[in-house]
């Protein structure tokens, strides 16, 4: 049996995002979700369909920016690639989530023994 | 949120079809690539594409979500109402249509009023910081004319001592003949202080205007500044005028220069065509050895100041008070009464004198204006809430589908504000049309100035009547809205009939009578006020009997004719009209009631001249030929007319009125005395009745009348009494003078009514007022009785079913018409007590406008109480009739 999946954290997806399109450069929103699924191993339940209202967001705050192209099945796709505030505003959220982790384990393992 | 986030998301709001069509396609691009993978992994591409829907998750809610994030919500549902609001008006056109109008009658009332408003009391003058200008006068006092101008020898003490100033200019008003390339045209002009210009910060479009220290002595600098507008129609904006010489009244000018085009605006009511120094005013009238400029009581100037930089208007008076204080002790004689009025420019419109008579009269028609809007607005919230009542299963389901009550309301009250929306688009060309009709008619009015009100709908004006279109369609959607969107759901679902808001509502309309019947009653009271005040402005006695008396006015001394050459001309003239079929009587006067130019000295008795601190009684004063009087229709009381023999060569001699007798000799004869007029010992031979003079509504005052002959005038008018038709004789006259002397300028040729219909001392406000309040007025009274018939019949027929089962239950037809009657009248007798107590409040506001009638005039409130009284009777009592006569058990079925 395969791992539980869980529902995406609140937040976490527009980080997972930002983050994928950093390391990967502009991807449509196929590739972004495939991408996301590949990365979660399984342990993700995503509907895939949810990753767009996430895009408009993140684009209206100026994170990423969008450019129509030609897509592998030749049809025409929005590719979405991370702006200069974008990338500063990755590096202060993940840091905030490694940190919010880190805090997590502490009182979780604390709790635990 | 951002300003880049808030443009998508407007942006998205507009575009948005194409933002959704955007996002359709990224989604099936989405799935296709994804039922490709599946197909790759082996699925059949039926199993793929039901494969990647449900990794997809909800297509339908994602793009909800999605639309939700990207535009604004609230704008998005706004434009979402405007749709729906078309929709729903599109497939009831008959209501749409009657709202329209009816809001359209209110909108155009106010837009009209608005503008006319704006020409009046709103805009600023067209001048850098009109909001610094301020209008100063000296009066009102019994002694002068013009109670808020000012003399010239005053302006210049008061503009010695000015701290609160950084100066002060004036202007007077003058009529002339400017001759240029052998034609003669009259124009009006304004003679003005030098630093007239420079303090108001005009520039000139051509050459260059009065400067300070020009013309600072009579006779000195005759120069000539054209307005640009008689510039282009006099002559063609042809710039080699400057430096062109012309004859202004026979006297040589130069022309100098002309001013700015946005200046042409800058007068409210009485445009002048050019400008010349005020040292040219009394050469250029003729005016000799009696000069405006010397004498401290005539008050002929108005006064404009610019404030010094934070001083205020109660600073300014108190700084001015100091020198009107001084005047007084230094001039006893001119200068005692003298009352200081200082008001902001924009008061002091169109003149000084009238302005603030004019802005309660502007006041209390924009509030007759928003009277009109209002009654407009409940009549359309009695339309609206006659459809609630057809629409609330929509609403009802629609509340049941999860919109949430305010939604509902803002949807209720889009729909509103969208019939506001169209009514403002019937309003304005119709508005603009009636506006120009009134300009038109003003401009027609007088030949003897320019006048020519501004009553353009400029943006001030659009952007005010927007916000009061909005407003009307809140203030008559809201109620409604808020009614329909309480509505039980339930209850509308499952009966299918009236739902359950029948108690609130029937409640609601009620109040709603009771408001219209208190508005209507207002705005009729308020418009009976001034119908009944014009009836009695026609039964004025004026002293002078108007009808089949035809004027006509010429001045022979701007063809330069000497005193000598002007008596002949005016006897000639007469003895040849006299001699026209129909004409019975005919005689000059330099003056005749309301003319707005007039004359006026100081008398006193023979035996007891005023003394050196006294000022002494002033008289207005006309001279007039022998026949005059027989032509006015004046009986002479006491004594004789004057007849040929009193000429130059004769004693001198008065016909007073019998003001000016009471003054003298109370209780005594006074034909055959002597008294002072003006300087000179007259002996008075005749006495008759008191008239009206300068305004129709003055109280008694004084008048001596002075042969002709004895002291030639400079211009006169002609008094014709005819039974001929007026406009055959009015070409008549034309043609006649004209062929007596062609180069004498006759102006003015119309029949005595029109004459005192136009003045502004005559029936001119009144009429204005009369036409504006019966216009209102009528489309008040249509619409209170439309708007009442509605509201009492709405209330009536929603008992149908009641009355039916009463009926069938045994009850007498009669009682329950005396019941539907009954509680009619209690209705309207509420709304008629309550109105008349805001009309009598708001009377009192009108007190300042009504003439020889109380704002409480029993006759006028009675009759609209009894007119409203019987419109909501009979409006109850027709459809109760018919509800009555019904078969119970049709009524009982019939919903």
């Amino acid at each position: 049996m395969s791992p539980p999946s869980s529902e995406v954290p609140y937040g976490a997806l527009d980080l997972m995002v930002l983050k994928t399109l950093d390391t990967m450069g502009a991807q449509h929103g196929y590739g972004l979700a495939r991408r996301i699924e590949q990365m979660a191993e399984g342990m993700l339940a995503l509907n895939q369909g949810t990753i767009y209202p996430a895009l408009l967001r993140l684009e209206q705050k100026g994170w990423i920016e969008s450019d129509w192209g030609i897509s592998e099945n030749n049809r025409r796709a929005r590719f979405y690639s991370i702006t200069r505030a974008g990338r500063k505003q990755l590096a202060i959220e993940a840091d905030l989530w490694s940190r919010t982790v880190a805090m997590m384990s502490r009182m979780l393992g604390e709790s635990s023994s | 949120m951002t300003l880049r986030a808030i443009v998508k998301r407007v942006s998205a709001v507009f575009g948005r079809r194409s933002v959704d069509a955007a996002l359709d396609e990224e989604v099936l691009g989405h799935l296709d690539l994804l039922a490709r993978d599946y197909e790759r992994r082996g699925l059949s591409p039926e199993q793929a594409r039901l494969a990647a829907r449900r990794d997809f998750g909800g297509v339908e809610q994602m793009k909800e979500t999605y639309r939700d994030r990207s535009g604004l919500r609230w704008l998005d549902d706004a434009r979402r109402d405007v749709h729906h609001a078309f929709r729903t008006l599109r497939r009831s056109p008959v209501f749409a249509g009657a709202a329209v109008l009816t809001l359209a009658i209110g909108l155009t009332a106010v837009t009209g009023i608005y503008a006319i408003l704006n020409a009046f009391v709103l805009r600023a003058m067209p001048v850098s910081h009109p909001e610094e200008l301020v209008s100063v006068g000296t009066g009102p006092d019994t002694h002068v004319q013009l109670p808020h101008g000012m003399s010239f020898v005053d302006l210049q003490d008061y503009r010695k001592d000015h701290s609160a100033f950084v100066d002060l200019l004036g202007y007077s008003v003058a009529i002339g003949a400017l001759n240029s390339d052998n034609s003669t045209e009259r124009i009006t002009m304004y003679g003005i202080t030098d630093n007239y210009f420079s303090l108001l910060g005009v520039q000139p479009a051509l050459g260059r205007l009065i400067q300070p220290n020009e013309g600072r002595a009579r006779g000195e600098a005759p120069v000539i500044v054209l307005t640009h507008e008689y510039w282009l129609s006099r002559f063609g904006g042809d710039p080699s005028v400057v430096g062109r010489n012309v004859r202004v009244t026979g006297r040589p000018f130069t022309i100098i220069g002309v001013t700015a085009k946005s200046f042409d605006k800058a007068h409210t009511l009485i445009y002048p065509s050019a400008y010349i120094p005020l040292w040219m005013y009394d050469d250029v009238m003729n005016l000799s050895g009696e000069s405006i400029l010397d004498r401290r009581e005539a008050h002929q100037l108005w006064v404009l100041g610019r404030l010094n930089p934070g001083v205020s208007l109660s600073q300014a008076r108190a700084s001015l008070q100091v020198t009107t204080s001084g005047l007084a002790k230094a001039y006893p004689s001119t200068n005692t009464d003298a009352a200081l009025v200082v008001v902001p420019e924009t008061h002091a419109r169109p003149n000084p004198n009238i302005g603030p008579v004019f802005r309660v009269a502007a006041t209390a028609f924009a509030a007759l204006a928003i009277l009109l809007l209002l009654i407009t607005s409940a009549n359309v919230t009695n339309l609206l809430m006659a459809r609630a009542v057809s629409r609330e299963r929509e609403v009802s389901l629609r509340a049941a589908l999860g919109a949430g009550r305010g939604r509902l309301v803002r949807q209720l009250l889009t729909e509103s504000i969208v019939l506001a929306l169209f009514a403002g688009v019937v309003a304005l060309p119709i508005a603009a049309l009636a506006l120009e009709n009134f300009q038109q008619g003003f401009a027609a009015s007088t030949a003897i100035a320019t006048l020519r009100p501004d009553f353009s709908l400029d943006v001030r004006v659009l952007i005010g009547v927007l916000g009061l279109t909005l407003l009307a369609g809140v203030v008559s959607g809201l109620a409604p809205a808020l009614m329909a969107a309480r509505a039980d759901l339930n209850g509308a679902l499952k009966s299918g009939s009236r739902g359950a808001s029948g108690e609130p509502r029937a409640w609601f309309r009620s109040a709603l009578v009771v408001g219209q019947v208190a508005l209507s009653l207002m705005l009729l009271v308020s418009g009976g006020l001034f119908v009944r005040s014009l009836d009695h402005v026609r039964q004025v006695q004026l002293g002078f009997d108007p009808e089949h008396v035809v004027v006509a006015s010429a001045v022979p001394s701007e063809s330069g004719y000497d005193p000598e050459q002007r008596s002949a001309y005016f006897t000639n003239a007469r003895d040849r009209i006299l001699t026209l079929p129909g004409v019975e009587r005919a005689a000059w006067a330099a003056w005749i009631p309301m003319a707005t130019v007039s004359d006026g000295g100081p008398f006193w008795p023979e035996s007891r001249p005023p003394r050196a601190d006294e000022q002494p009684q002033i008289s207005a004063t006309a001279r007039v030929d022998p026949g005059y009087f027989a032509a006015a229709n004046t009986p002479i009381l006491e004594g004789r007319a004057f007849t040929d023999r009193d000429d130059a060569q004769a004693t001198p001699v008065a016909i007073v009125n019998q003001t000016l007798a009471m003054q003298l000799w109370p209780g005594q004869s006074a034909a055959g005395r002597f008294f002072v007029l003006e300087g000179a010992r007259v002996q008075v031979v005749g006495v008759v009745p008191n008239g009206k003079y300068y305004f129709v509504w003055e109280s008694p005052r004084a008048m001596a009348y002075r042969p002709l002959a004895q002291n030639t005038p400079l211009r006169a008018t002609l008094v014709v009494r005819s039974s001929r038709p007026p406009s055959e004789l009015i070409a008549d006259l034309q043609r006649t003078l004209r062929s007596v002397d062609p180069g004498v300028f006759v102006y003015d040729v119309r029949t005595m009514d029109q004459h005192l219909a136009s003045e502004g001392g005559g029936f001119a406000a009144f009429s204005i007022g009369a036409t504006v309040t019966s216009v209102f007025g009528t489309a008040g009274l249509l619409l209170a009785a439309v708007g009442l018939y509605g509201m009492m019949a709405g209330r009536v027929s929603q008992r149908t079913k009641e009355f039916g089962v009463r009926i069938a239950l045994g009850a007498d037809r009669n009682a329950i018409l005396r019941d539907v009657l009954g509680r009619a009248i209690r209705l309207a007798s509420i709304g008629i007590v309550g109105g008349a107590a805001l009309a009598a409040f708001a009377a009192q506001g009108l007190s300042a406008l009504l003439l020889d009638v109380s704002p409480f005039d029993p006759l006028t409130y009675g009759l609209v109480a009894i007119v409203l009284t019987s419109v909501c009777a009979l409006a109850s009592f027709i459809p109760a009739r018919r509800a009555t006569r019904v078969d119970p058990i049709v009524a009982l079925r019939a919903e």
